[in-house]
């Protein structure tokens, strides 16, 4: 089932270009800058994609017009049912959203009334929400500082606390923009596996950016990538994983180093003396460093 | 809604209980403060007689409408003073991200207890006056509100369309219009503290409704063409808004 739809999606920028105190002044000059350019995909219920791009290549105006904030200036987007900049209101009941640059808790307030007023927003009350805390305490703990003010969180504890926020009144998609920022080894592996529990067991759409790339690997099976406001490649995330490796090897005391397919890695091996030999994947950064170019 | 209101007034007691020294400090100055302004206004009227055609009486009456107003904008609706900036450094998204009103939320995100003090000087200021005045003082102080909160949140709207904060302290503008009698100003000066910058709306408008009542077409009319002008602005501005980053 259909969940996302996004058709020949545009967003465009005027940015004033600086020429100098006068001319800013009598005459000034626009550059427009095509934040998103023209893109369409659709997204099943229940996926987990993975929304990655160098910096500045669209990813946040994208979801932002996702999730209603930002109205495209070309193109269409249902979502859920709802033409998310129109319906917002109605939408917005079941999408939850996470900013990991911009937190949306208020700062001098405790973690719990925080969520407590959240959750009225959407209609959860005061025993549900705490129940679902506990459910949701068995992967993101977040007793040590449920009562602290806000402010006086660490990063990571912040981003643990915006989460808990959006997933308390279960939503049917996810949007995460940058969520393990500032977070630690421990609690980023405790928040992948959270988002697997939860879209295993409540079908959860879910959309991620990131610039780690291990996290987005061990999350999603389907990765977009985006480039100067425009797709440039949608499908498997296997499918872009290098199937080359590096293979080093010692002849006659020299260190030699050949660049070869997986498959063909047996056969080479037997061809050659072995006597000490490395054997090494190619990371998946490199593949993406050329979609970025 | 109401209960929406409820809960951000309990959060702003937590948020300044948790400064109480401050929170006190807060509330005894801004008592202070009023009562040396209208304390000044009201000897300047009493020694006067009035100012112009309007009575001592009249006076008295027009501060309180003030003052309620000043309240109920300045105090219970405090987040329309924060759209400015939160349009400026994209934070408006976490007003566009919940689903509820946006312009209820703006206006109920900031509510400022910090008004106790000039909730004093509010009830002082009504024990000066006639009782008879009180409920109509009480309704057109409510109507006021609407238009200095309307007002501001207009004002506030431009960086939807000018990527800018503006420079021009809009509330201190309508204040310094809202504290002398028209009859001072020029007819322009009359146009910009009527229409512009409403404050003499605020608080001689409903006096001068009762001196003549035909200005009731003015007064209510000028609160309806604000409701129009800000929804169609709000909308156009949500349709312009950039957000912060790409």
């Amino acid at each position: 089932m259909e969940m996302i739809n996004v058709k020949e999606l545009s967003k465009y920028y005027r940015v004033k270009q600086k020429k100098g105190i006068l001319k800013d002044l009598f005459n000034p000059e626009y550059k427009t800058i095509k934040a998103v350019d023209n893109i369409s995909f659709s997204i099943n219920k229940g996926e987990i994609v993975g929304f990655i791009g160098p910096n500045g290549a669209g990813k946040t105006t994208t979801i932002k017009m996702l999730t209603g904030i930002l109205h495209p200036d070309f193109g269409e987007i249902v979502s859920n049912g709802f033409v998310p900049f129109r319906e917002r209101k109605k939408y917005l009941q079941k999408v939850g959203v996470v900013f990991g640059q911009r937190k949306s808790m208020w700062p001098e307030i405790s973690v719990m009334d925080n969520l407590e007023l959240i959750g009225s927003f959407y209609n959860v009350s005061n025993v549900e929400l705490k129940k679902r805390i506990d459910e949701l305490g068995k992967l993101i703990d977040i007793s040590d500082f449920i009562n602290n003010p806000f402010r006086k969180l660490s990063l990571g504890q912040q981003m643990k606390a915006e989460l808990v926020s959006c997933l308390v009144y279960k939503p049917d998609i996810l949007f995460l923009d940058e969520p393990t920022i500032g977070m630690d080894i421990i609690a980023k592996f405790n928040f992948i596996q959270l988002l697997k529990k939860i879209n295993d067991e409540e079908k959860t759409t879910i959309i991620l950016t990131s610039h780690d790339l291990s996290e987005i690997e061990n999350l999603c099976k389907r990765l977009i990538i985006i480039n100067n406001g425009k797709i440039v490649y949608d499908g498997d995330f296997s499918k872009i994983k290098p199937d080359e490796v590096i293979i080093k090897w010692e002849d006659k005391g020299m260190i030699k180093e050949k660049r070869m397919k997986k498959n063909k890695v047996a056969k080479f091996l037997g061809k050659i003396d072995i006597d000490t030999v490395t054997i090494k994947e190619i990371p998946v950064e490199e593949v993406i460093k050329e979609f970025y170019k | 809604m109401a209960n929406y209101f409820l809960k951000y007034c309990e959060i702003n007691l937590k948020r300044m209980v948790e400064f109480r020294l401050n929170f006190l400090f807060d509330i005894i100055t801004m008592f202070l403060v009023n009562l040396l302004f209208y304390g000044s206004i009201l000897y300047l009227a009493y020694s006067n007689n009035g100012f112009g055609e309007f009575s001592f009486n009249d006076i008295i009456m027009s501060v309180t409408i003030m003052q309620l107003a000043f309240i109920v904008g300045i105090g219970f609706f405090r987040g329309m003073d924060t759209l400015q900036s939160s349009i400026i450094t994209g934070e408006f998204d976490k007003i566009l991200v919940r689903p509820i009103n946006s312009y209820f939320h703006i206006l109920i995100s900031e509510v400022n207890l910090k008004i106790i003090g000039e909730i004093v000087s509010l009830i002082i200021l009504l024990f000066l006056n006639n009782p008879i005045n009180i409920p109509f003082i009480l309704v057109f102080g409510i109507f006021s509100a609407v238009i200095f909160n309307l007002s501001l949140l207009l004002f506030q709207c431009i960086p939807f369309f000018t990527d800018m904060n503006n420079e021009i302290d809009f509330f201190d503008l309508v204040l310094g219009f809202s504290n002398y009698p028209p009859s001072i100003f020029n007819s322009f000066m009359k146009f910009l503290g009527f229409f512009i910058f409403p404050g003499l709306m605020i608080s001689f408008g409903p006096i001068m409704i009762l001196k003549n009542p035909s200005f009731a077409y003015v007064y209510f009319g000028f609160i309806a063409i604000l409701i129009t002008a800000f929804v169609i602005v709000f909308n156009l501005g949500l349709k312009r808004y950039r957000s912060a980053g790409y």
